[in-house]
């Protein structure tokens, strides 16, 4: 009896001496936490910011995407209904235009807040496709300077004919190319499907061209949204790090506890 | 130089419905080198192709956003999830026959591991 209340004793010394350990080292951190503690507040309402953010967007895209299915849905049932008046294989993939096809809709890509947000815009049918050349305005001087290369070009076809080597050959090709270029418009994709189609497919073609808008919009809000979780993950890095920091002492005063529980144990 | 005076295109691989919509849509085109930025995905077109098609738009240089029937991302789900670029962005759009489901969409089922309880303690 006597040498359990003597280790008792013992224990009751080893556990005041913990405290008054832990209450000095708990002392000299707290000077250092208090800045700590404030990054990390601050680091935490950015993460809740972040995290407001991000199911806002997450609700904006489920909408849109909502939207983006009815749209369709109603294209495909225009579609359908149009296939019906006109015959089975008039509405599909043979009657595709594949030679001088150029986009009407075409998307612009800007940079915001270091994500990429895109834009439609759209030509009017019939217009002329606009190349470099053109954009440049191509002046009266410069064409006739052509004219009067070509002239020359002409005038000692017999001396150099036999220098024209492959290269230039594959560039008047290309200078070929580009005049067919020029001379291409853009093309409603209706007039594939004939003159006078019925009013199924024109009211297809709308809810297809407010589709495109659509998709347009939600690939801006997708990229907005990895974006948006990029920036969350660094944060909850920095969050993690500085508690780390905190926790970096404390946990060394609970080995040190552990060690010397052991001790006595 | 036409490309970035008229900005990016969008391409689409899809059904026959999908792709004559979106073409009606005016997004079709035919680049110099004669290739479309669409494909039209028939009964006996193999995976092989629609992924080779879909690399292909991805290595694009003028191709911004991509449109893929979401019964077709699911069959090349591993090429799309290995994409992390912003641009071309790829985008799961509902087909004729498959309605749209949300929880196989790459970019939701990214929002769904976000938030784990770990992160709350």
């Amino acid at each position: 009896m006597g040498q359990e209340s003597q280790s008792c004793a013992m224990v009751h010394i080893m556990y005041t001496n913990k405290q008054v350990i832990l209450y000095v080292k708990l002392n000299a951190i707290s000077s250092k936490m208090s800045t700590s503690i404030t990054e990390l507040e601050n680091v935490c309402e950015k993460l809740d910011e972040k995290a407001v953010k991000y199911f806002e967007i997450l609700e904006e895209l489920t909408d849109r995407k909502k939207r983006l299915e009815d749209g369709m849905r109603e294209g495909f049932f225009n579609l359908s209904k149009a296939r019906y008046s006109m015959g089975s294989r008039s509405v599909g993939s043979l009657q595709y235009n594949t030679t001088d096809t150029k986009a009407l809709a075409s998307v612009q890509v800007r940079e915001e807040d270091g994500t990429c947000s895109f834009c439609t815009f759209r030509q009017v049918p019939g217009s002329k496709v606009v190349t470099h050349q053109q954009e440049g305005s191509v002046s009266g001087d410069s064409a006739t300077q052509e004219t009067q290369s070509n002239e020359n070009q002409v005038r000692r076809r017999k001396g150099e004919e036999k220098e024209l080597d492959k290269v230039t050959l594959v560039e008047q090709i290309k200078d070929l190319t580009l005049d067919t270029d020029d001379n291409c418009t853009f093309q409603d994709p209706l007039k594939w499907f004939g003159i006078l189609v019925p009013a199924a497919l024109r009211q297809g073609q709308a809810a297809f061209i407010q589709a495109v808008d659509q998709c347009v919009e939600i690939a801006s809000l997708q990229n907005k949204l990895i974006a948006t979780h990029q920036g969350y993950k660094e944060l909850l890095k920095q969050k993690s790090r500085l508690k780390g920091e905190d926790n970096g002492s404390i946990p060394q005063t609970e080995e040190t506890d552990g060690d010397e529980g052991g001790k006595t144990g | 130089m036409a490309h970035s005076a008229r900005g990016k295109l969008v391409a689409v691989i899809g059904d026959e419905d999908t792709c004559t919509g979106f073409l009606l849509g005016g997004i079709g085109e035919m680049n110099k080198a004669r290739k479309p930025n669409f494909m039209v995905v028939e009964k006996d077109t193999s995976v092989h192709d629609i992924e080779e098609c879909f690399n292909s738009f991805l290595g694009r240089n003028d191709i911004a956003i991509i449109l893929i029937n979401q019964n077709y991302a699911e069959l090349i789900r591993h090429a799309i999830d290995n994409h992390t670029q912003p641009i071309p962005a790829i985008l799961e759009i509902p087909s004729k026959d498959c309605p749209y489901d949300p929880t196989k969409d790459s970019i939701l089922r990214r929002a769904k591991g976000m938030f784990s309880a770990d992160d709350f303690r």
